[in-house]
């Protein structure tokens, strides 16, 4: 299973693993993950273990900062690392998002 | 209630779907026509007893299920006869299947939303011109063999009408016929092979025209096409021989893989299951049998004939949901490729009028599809400049390219109208915002040289790093504004800083979007912007980068496939005053010495 949606709904918030290749094929999972949080709901997308992503992922990320309305503190793209970091610092994903 | 059909007065009804029935008879009121309700005539197997008027036409809509609004069709003209003109009425989100119902045998295939009115109008116009079979029987039945001789597509279409009228289900078999006579004279007296003629369709030749001259050739003007008809107890048979080659028939009897998008070779397949009970070739494939049962005199219409025609029905619908369901794949298929190639045809135009063949500019595109989400524009400024816009669309492919087409449009009309680089951005920007949607959006860098050719403006939103190679050094230098890619937020709330750059006389510039640094070798490495610099850095003057970088670039992914569109452009420096350098081609060497 390349993405693991993890509910905390005491503290309002999905964690959202994505495993291997972050690319088009995770868009159906990983909008899952957010379509139906209810509103106010903040999200980690943890990269610790996404070995690539592509620019249908850049896409992904929009659709759930248009989840949260633009709000940069309630989404969190944590342990970025390797070839996501770079894709996510060549389209300056760092405007819109918290990376950790 | 009568109408005039033809010179004859003739009381006739009409027969509608149920959806269809409280508008129809309200619309057809004033005509002297009233409609029923297609499923009762169906379950009662005709009018009232008492209503002695023959059925002329019938509107049927068309559900979710297509298949069953043929299969009334059929059930209802086996029940009231042949000369039943039937209209489909598609709903408004229906896929495409006009075709296919037509050549089912519908005489007009409409679709929704309609007014209340205009199914009146097409109802009374259908039934007007429906052929009601006078009450004295036709001499038809009496005829038992006959011989045609033809030679023109038009002899064959209008034969072809003629022959169906002497079989048992006319609107069936006209399909067939006009297939196998049309085929006598293209690919069997004229020689048009079916390659060929796929090709002339696809390159949108004046097919007729094509005809008309192979018709007038020497070799063809004796050639006819011979058409043996003839009427036993059990069967018609219609026997057509040419004067061609013949072909292999046996491959052309199934559809062909290969033919999936060709716009031809489905006839004798469409034939077989469509309007024959045996489909036979003969020799070497110029002359062809075709039968069909014939299963009661037309001098009969009995009892005997309503139950067979109802086995018919079954049979026909069963034949029939097979072939129009591989037609109508086909033919979504052909759609398909006439939209894609239509779509081509309009980024081409848009794409034509970017100048890639300045002197200066030297570029490398290899999209993954048909279609690419890489833009390269150029354009050169009144004054003397040059602007550049290398865009990289999230994803490949046509969802990719169409945003290609406000884009460039933007741009080439700024350009021209000499709007600020900034506000050029701006525009773009917003327009991209608006229109596409929220997980679309173009990455791209924008570069602007002076009309001194001293100094580039650039821009990178979302794309690596522009790369200089100074002339001078040999030295690369590296510049990136990091800005968001175009598209993701509304322009009020960004700023396009530019970034001003010094160049000189053989500098080279380059801006390529993500495909070149993000293609992968065997072990997953990325070739990488490092790999990039020292390919540009490692040659001397004048050297081919492009040539260089392809082979770089091969070497390195080896068997390992593309994953990206991949753009690269390379800019020099050639000062306005300065000679212009030879451009060069793959595989060969250009040197630029600029004066000192």
């Amino acid at each position: 299973m390349p993405i693991v949606i993890e509910n905390k709904p005491a503290q309002n918030l999905v964690i959202v693993t994505v495993d291997g290749r972050f690319d088009f094929t995770c868009h159906a999972d990983f909008r899952k993950a957010f379509t139906d949080a209810p509103k106010g709901t903040s999200f980690v997308i943890d990269f610790g273990k996404v070995a690539y992503m592509d620019s249908a992922a850049l896409g992904m990320l929009l659709l759930l900062r248009e989840k949260v309305a633009g709000d940069p503190t309630r989404v969190e793209l944590r342990n970025t690392q390797g070839q996501p970091r770079e894709v996510l610092n060549v389209a300056n994903f760092g405007q819109l998002f918290r990376l950790t | 209630m009568s109408l005039v059909a033809g010179e004859r007065e003739q009381r006739i009804a009409v027969v509608v779907s149920d959806s269809f029935l409280e508008p129809t008879i309200a619309s057809l009121a004033e005509s002297g026509i009233d409609a029923s309700a297609l499923a009762e005539v169906l379950a009662r197997g005709g009018l009232d007893s008492a209503d002695q008027r023959p059925i002329a036409a019938a509107l049927i809509s068309v559900s979710a299920d297509p298949v069953k609004a043929i299969a009334s069709m059929y059930s209802l003209r086996n029940l009231v006869g042949n000369h039943l003109l039937a209209v489909a009425v598609l709903s408004a989100d229906a896929p495409s299947l006009e075709s296919s119902f037509l050549k089912a045998g519908f005489v007009h295939c409409l679709r929704q939303p309609l007014s209340d009115v205009d199914i009146g109008m097409v109802l009374k116009a259908v039934a007007a011109s429906a052929k009601v079979p006078s009450p004295v029987h036709s001499k038809a039945g009496l005829l038992r063999e006959a011989r045609f001789v033809f030679r023109t597509p038009e002899e064959a279409r209008e034969l072809a009408q003629f022959l169906a009228r002497l079989c048992p289900n006319p609107m069936r078999q006209q399909l067939g016929i006009e297939e196998l006579l049309l085929n006598a004279v293209e690919h069997g007296n004229l020689g048009i092979t079916n390659a060929e003629k796929a090709r002339l369709l696809n390159d949108g030749a004046d097919w007729h025209a094509e005809l008309s001259n192979r018709l007038l050739l020497a070799q063809n003007a004796d050639k006819r096409v011979q058409v043996f008809w003839r009427r036993q107890s059990s069967e018609i048979s219609l026997s057509v021989v040419d004067e061609g080659e013949g072909f292999d028939h046996e491959k052309w009897m199934q559809p062909q893989l290969e033919t999936g998008l060709a716009p031809n070779g489905r006839g004798i397949a469409l034939a077989r299951a469509i309007s024959f009970d045996s489909l036979q070739y003969e020799g070497r494939g110029n002359h062809v049998i075709a039968r069909v049962a014939h299963v009661a005199s037309e001098a009969e219409p009995s009892e005997t004939s309503h139950r067979q025609g109802s086995s018919d029905a079954d049979r026909g619908e069963a034949t029939l949901a097979m072939a129009g369901q591989l037609d109508e794949l086909l033919r979504v298929n052909l759609a398909a490729k006439r939209d894609q190639d239509m779509a081509y045809r309009v980024l081409t135009n848009i794409l034509a009028n970017s100048q890639l063949e300045h002197p200066a500019i030297r570029c490398m595109q290899a999209p993954l599809e048909r279609f690419s989400g890489d833009v390269v524009l150029v354009h050169p400024l009144a004054a003397g400049g040059l602007r550049i816009f290398l865009g990289d669309f999230a994803g490949h492919g046509l969802s990719a390219a169409i945003g290609t087409i406000p884009l460039a449009s933007i741009f080439f009309a700024t350009v021209r109208r000499e709007v600020p680089l900034v506000e050029s951005v701006s525009t773009i920007n917003q327009k991209l915002h608006e229109i596409m949607p929220t997980s679309m959006f173009c990455a791209a860098t924008i570069l602007e040289i002076n009309e001194e050719w001293t100094e580039a403006q650039l821009l990178t939103a979302g794309m690596p790093a522009v790369l200089q190679n100074h002339y001078q050094s040999g030295l690369t230098s590296r510049w990136s504004t990091q800005q968001l890619p175009l598209g993701v937020l509304p322009s009020d709330q960004l700023t396009f800083p530019l970034l001003k750059v010094s160049v000189a006389p053989g500098d080279r510039l380059y801006v390529y979007s993500d495909g070149v640094t993000e293609q992968r070798n065997q072990h997953n490495e990325l070739f990488g912007q490092q790999r990039l610099v020292e390919t540009i850095s490692g040659l001397g003057p004048g050297a081919d980068v492009l040539l260089k970088l392809r082979e770089d670039i091969a070497l390195f992914k080896a068997e390992q496939a593309a994953s990206d569109d991949l753009s690269f452009l390379e800019l020099t420096i050639i000062p306005p005053k300065s000679p212009v350098p030879p451009t060069a081609e793959s595989g060969t060497w250009a040197a630029f010495f600029p004066k000192e």
